[in-house]
Formats: structure tokens, sequence, C-alpha cells
């Protein structure tokens, strides 16, 4: 780890998040493309805990469906990390490739299969990433899907330490977190998963909330309000009220009608309430909706590359025309 | 919790593999031209006081005890920047481990080493750490081990969850106690140091559970890989055994005068612990294997010294029996004087080698005799850090204090 900063030429802007700003990059002497993303360091600060711990968990994450990171250059009033570089997010993917931003079932079940092989990777090895949403996912022209984007993750251990409850951009908190719990666990990632699910198959956020309070009513109008019965101790909660409008948990079917029962099985184990009855992710890969990318049929073979299988068709009636 | 069961064995095997990468180097500490390990304990102790006082979470001493050691192990220190080094290495574990709220500025740092190294400083010596250590700062430290095998056993049946909280506490004490003793720490890594601790307050605590199986259940986890075998934990108890009554003074505050609410339940557990430990020193005198440590030829005569203390001391109440003495004072001092003995740490509970004389270890081992500070006179120092250490029981944040505090110790100890 020891490069500088004029290794690599500095292309167009990629993105600028609240602590960094992320810039397209080519290695000069390789011609390889990266993404630089560039931390200011503050006089007072120094080198900020998020990009502490985003590195430090970095270099211990060597997987095919998280994002590398091959360098970090510090200097005096700059730190630059320099990541693999991916096409898009998948937000713009969605935007750019699906139908009013649905996608293709067939592409969703290769992209959630590769996320959810993320998430266990991460858990295998006690970080939780704790901001998962479609714009820290990455995908590249060889459909492959990364997270990405660690500055809040952590580690933890077991049992865990109290963290703060402000993480997870809010349409994917979990419900757990919005009711003030601080002692999450490798559950909040999975609600987020449960959240990016279902968006991709209709294109549209699952649980569009604009604050804690109406985030919560938003859950609940889909999955019911919670109650001792349904879910004993959620009155112990700090964020809990008993005056709640009482909502009956509704049908996913009707939310998803392009999903099959097997996924909308999935779906649900992914978004339960309570954080204990979430399924994990071990689990989920091992879901019956997953089994034609599990056991692979010659046929089927397409499915792990939906982005090539796309490009085919669109070549398709070209070659036609011929 | 039960989805974070299936988990356990895997992260138990990927921190396994994670401390073997980021392991200090003793021989490579010792070869450091100006630091040595005399100055270590009292760096640590420095260190650990002001965690108490801020109220950092237990991991943050491990790593920071780890980043010190392992920079160490890479760069050499000089003398008057061992004190910059470890206040560092606190701040970027805070970084990484606290709530932002807690991090402290780089005013508070520079006023815990009473303003003798300054901003600048510390934002380099930061930048020094992360690139020397290349950035690996997540080491697993042994509150998290201790975490996972306590889980382990109570899941598997092997320990009764009412035991835990007791254990726990034990258990962290005594590695807390470990790191101060280099020939213990450097001899095991950090999921021995937590197994074995975990084991001597299951004897300790007198826990209903049966210490073979522990072990075995323990040893079994990690496919192919036994952490600690039954002869080297009697190493790590026979060792630990003669240390765990004379903790050096920022653990005394913590665990044996506390004033929060807690304190009752903690020193009653105290207490027990002392009991057991003169029940067995008294039984059955230990005499220690030399043959073990490469730098154990301090051990015998360390251990010689703490029986024979043992042996005249009362079994209660605690506070006076786990007391080191002043040489130069009588046994029956008052409350006050106690205060004061507090801070008599003295060099021999912690030095690899006590018979060495302590001459070499200056008033400025922390560097802080910068040009303009005085030491106060030896003659009130007694008072004076009794003072300090009364405000700071009564949790007063008063960093600069412990500093002062720290520099009447070193005089004391000179």
């Amino acid at each position: 780890m020891t490069g500088s900063a004029s290794q690599f030429q500095q292309l167009e802007k990629l993105g600028e998040g609240t602590y960094a700003t992320v810039y397209k990059g080519r290695n000069r002497a390789t011609g390889q493309l990266v993404a630089l993303k560039e931390i200011n360091l503050d006089s007072e600060e120094g080198t900020p805990s998020t990009a502490i711990r985003e590195i430090s968990l970095m270099k211990e994450l060597e997987y095919e469906n998280i994002v590398t990171l091959y360098d970090v250059i510090h200097t005096e009033n700059k730190l630059t990390l320099i990541f693999e570089y991916m096409d898009q997010d998948l937000k713009r993917y969605m935007e750019t490739h699906g139908n009013q931003g649905a996608l293709d079932i067939k592409i969703v079940k290769s992209f959630m299969f590769q996320l959810l092989k993320g998430i266990m990777y991460c858990h295998d090895n006690r970080v939780l990433h704790r901001d998962l949403k479609p714009q820290n996912l990455l995908i590249n022209k060889k459909g492959e899907l990364k997270l990405g984007d660690f500055g809040l993750a952590r580690a933890f251990g077991i049992p865990f330490n109290t963290f703060s409850n402000e993480v997870v951009t809010l349409w994917y908190r979990a419900p757990d977190v919005l009711l003030g719990s601080r002692s999450y666990t490798a559950s909040i990632d999975i609600w987020s998963a449960g959240c990016i699910f279902a968006e991709m198959c209709t294109g549209k956020p699952l649980f569009p909330g604009t604050a804690n309070e109406d985030q919560l009513l938003k859950i609940f109008r889909l999955m019911g309000t919670p109650n001792e019965r349904t879910w004993p101790g959620v009155s112990s909660y700090a964020n809990y009220k008993s005056n709640w409008q009482v909502f009956v948990p509704q049908d996913l079917r009707l939310l998803i009608p392009n999903l099959d029962s097997l996924g909308l099985n999935l779906l649900s184990s992914l978004l339960q309430m309570r954080p204990d009855a979430r399924i994990t992710a071990r689990q989920a890969l091992q879901h019956p909706w997953f089994h034609e990318l599990t056991n692979p049929n010659p046929l089927m073979h397409h499915l792990a590359d939906p982005y090539q299988q796309q490009q085919q068709q669109q070549q398709r009636p070209q070659q036609q025309g011929y | 919790m039960s989805s974070d069961d299936e988990y356990i064995e895997e992260i138990l095997a990927h921190l396994v593999s994670l401390e073997s990468d980021a392991s200090p180097s003793l021989g490579l500490i010792q070869q450091q031209p100006e630091i040595n390990l005399k100055m270590r304990p009292l760096l640590l102790d420095f260190l650990m006081d002001v965690i108490n006082k801020l109220g950092f979470s237990k991991s943050t001493f491990p790593l920071t005890v780890n980043l010190i050691d392992r920079y160490c192990s890479t760069r050499i220190v000089k003398k008057q920047h061992y004190q910059l080094l470890g206040l560092t290495s606190l701040w970027i574990c805070c970084k990484n481990h606290e709530a932002k709220t807690r991090v402290p500025s780089l005013f508070d740092l520079c006023k815990m080493c009473c303003n003798c190294y300054n901003k600048k400083l510390f934002l380099e010596m930061e930048n020094h750490v992360l690139k020397s250590l290349s950035w690996s700062i997540s080491f697993p430290t042994f509150d998290a081990f201790v975490d996972l095998y306590i889980e382990l056993l109570v899941a598997r049946q092997t320990l009764a969850a009412s035991a835990v909280p007791n254990i726990k506490a034990m258990a962290i004490y005594i590695c807390e106690l470990v790191q101060f003793y280099p020939n213990l720490y450097f001899n095991f890594s950090s999921s021995q140091i937590a197994m074995g601790a975990l084991l001597m307050s299951v004897l300790i605590c007198k826990a209903p559970a049966n210490l073979h199986s522990v072990l075995t259940l323990l040893n079994s986890v990690v496919k192919a890989h036994c952490i600690l075998k039954y002869d080297a934990f009697t190493t790590f108890y026979k060792s630990c055994i003669k240390i765990i009554k004379c903790p050096p003074p920022s653990l005394k505050l913590k665990y044996f005068t506390g004033g929060d609410c807690e304190s009752d339940a903690l020193s009653t557990l105290m207490a027990s612990m002392v009991s057991f430990v003169n029940e067995q020193l008294l039984g059955a005198p230990i005499t220690p294997k030399p043959t073990r440590q490469p730098s154990s030829s301090s051990m015998p005569t360390a251990g010689q010294s703490y029986q024979q203390q043992f042996t005249m001391l009362p079994r209660t109440p605690v506070s006076t029996n786990i007391s080191p003495r002043m040489p130069s004072e009588p046994d029956g001092a008052g409350s006050l004087s106690h205060i004061g003995k507090l801070s008599s740490f003295s060099l021999t509970d912690v030095l690899p080698s006590p018979t060495a004389s302590a001459d070499s270890l200056s008033a400025d081992v922390f560097g802080l005799t910068t040009p303009t500070y005085v030491h106060p006179p030896l003659v009130y120092t007694d008072d004076k850090t009794g003072c300090s250490r009364k405000r700071a029981r009564t949790a007063s944040a008063d960093l600069s204090l412990s500093c002062k505090r720290r520099a009447t110790d070193s005089v004391f100890i000179s």
C-alpha cells in the first residue's frame, strides 16, 4: 500500500457523499480504470472515523461480491482510496435497464443471489454493512453485483455493542431499529435486502417514508401493526406507542404481481418484523427460489450473467435485419 | 439472537485467523534502542486511567495496546514519543470503536499530556501509525473472544446463564491485567488469554461447570485448531495466580474502589477472588516453571516475594488487602494514606525483571519533562497524589490532574 496520487489520472466525478467525493480514474501505467474516493482531512479531526472503519474493514474483506480496495494514498490534507471500478450502481441500473425501474425477474434473482452472498460473507466476518441501499450496490458490465461503501459498517462482537440507531438510510431501515433498538444484529442488513428485493421487482421503493414515525406507519400499513401477541416484547422499545392505527397484514402478491409464490415466500422471510424471526443470509441462499442458480442447469446458464443475456437479446434483431 | 448462533463458529475461526496476522513481536520490541519493557506498564496504566475516566468500551484498551506494540515492532520510537504513540493509538481506536461524540478532540488529547505534545504532532503520529500498520487496525480483542466463548458455552449448556455476569467480569479483569505483564502477554495470543482467563474465572467464581468439558468444547470449535492446550493453561494459571491480587493502580481504581452502582457486586466478586487466591497460595505453594518462558528469569523472584507478602496479609476487607505497601509506611495506615498508597503501585509489580535497578527509569519516561515543566517537590507528593486520587474517584475527568499524579508517581518510583 504505497502509492502516490500522480499514479492515477483523475477523470469525471462519479458522485459526492457526505464525507467523500468519488471520481473515475485511470492508472497511468496500466490503463486500468479505478474509482478514486477522495476524503479531505480536517486539521482538527485528523483522519475521519468513517475512513478508519471503512479501510480497516475493507482490507479484511476479499470476496467476489464485495468491491475491492486496491490502495490507500495518504497525504497531509487528503486521503484517497483506490477502489475497483464498477460501471453503475443498482439505482442507475434500474433507471436505465428496467421497465420503469422494474427489472426482469431473472435479473432480480441473479442480483438477489449475489447480494445475499455478499451479506453472508460480511456476517461470517463479523461485519455489519448497516447501509445497504441500491446506491451502495454496484454493478459491472459482466452483471456482477458487489457491495460498496462500507463507511457506516462496523465490526461486531457477540453480543453486540450498543450502536447508535442512526444507521441505514430511512427507507431501508428495519422496524426494530426504527423502534429504537440499539442492540441490533446481522438481521438489520437482511431487512434492507428485503426492501431492495421488492424495489427491484416493482421499480419503486417499498417503504418511502419521510420521517421515523412515517417510516414505521408505511411498514405497518403493509406488514400489519405489531402488538405483544404478534411480536412479544415490542412494547418495551423506546419508540413504541400504544395508540398506533391498527393495520392488518396485506398480501405481498397484490403489491408484486410479477413475482412467483416461491419468490414471495423468500421476500416475506426477509421482511419479518421481529428481528429474531428474520431469515439469515445463509438460510436465504438455500431457499428453493434460488435452486436454478444453486443447481445450475446448462440450459439456464445465462441466468448467472443477466447482462450478457440482455445484450444478446438486443443483438438478435440486428442480426436478423442483416 | 438465534440467528447469530450459526455465525459463532465462522466468526471464531475468522478471528483466530485474523489474530495471527496482527500480532506484535516481543523480539523486535526488545530491540528498541530507547524504550524498554519497563516503560510499557506505566504507559498502559496511564492509558487505562484515561479510558476509565472517559468511560470507553472494553475493546478500546486491548486494541490500543495492540496498536502500540505493533507499532513498536515496526518503527523505532523515541523515549519522549512513547506517550504520544500511546495517546494517538488510543485516539485511533476510539475513532474505530466509540460513538462519534465520545472520540476525544485534539484539544482533549493535548490536555491529557499536559500540552507536552501539540496538535500537529498528534496528526503526524496518526498518519505514521496508520501507514506503518498498513491500516489493519481491527485486531480481534480478547473481549470479543470472551463473549464468543461464553455465548457458545451457554448455547451448548455447559455453563449456566445465571453464572455469566460474574464469570465475564472476572475474565475481563484477568485479561486486562495480563496485558501489563509482557512475559505473560507476549507468550499467549488473545484467543488464548481470553480462554485462560475464562477458565480461571470459572474456577474463581466456583461456577457449576466442569473445567475439562469447557476446555474440550472450546478447543473443538475451530476445526484443526486447538486454542489452548491443558498444559499451556496450567502455565498461564500458575503465572496469573501470582499477579491477580496486585493490579496496577488504574485497574485497582476500576475494580476495587469503583464508585458506581455496580461496585457492590464487583467488590464482592473481587473479595471472593482474593480469598480464592489466598487459599490457593497458602494451600499449595506454586513453584513457577522457569522453562516455559524466555523472559521468565524474573518470575521466580517475583513469585516468592508475593507469596511472602500474601501470607502476611489479612483476608478482608478487600481494599486494604490488595493495596501494595509503601516501603516506608507502617501497616496500620489510615484511610487517606490508603488512597495515597494507591499511587505507590511499585515497579516490581509489573517489571519483567524486578531485580534490575529502577534508576534507568527516569521521571521523563512519558516525555513529561518539557523544559517548562517543574516537578512537584517530593516532600508533599503524598498529599498531592492523595488529593488527585480522591478527585478522580469522584468521577472527575480532569485529566491534567492524572498527568500530574503520573509525574509524581515517577518521581516517587525513581
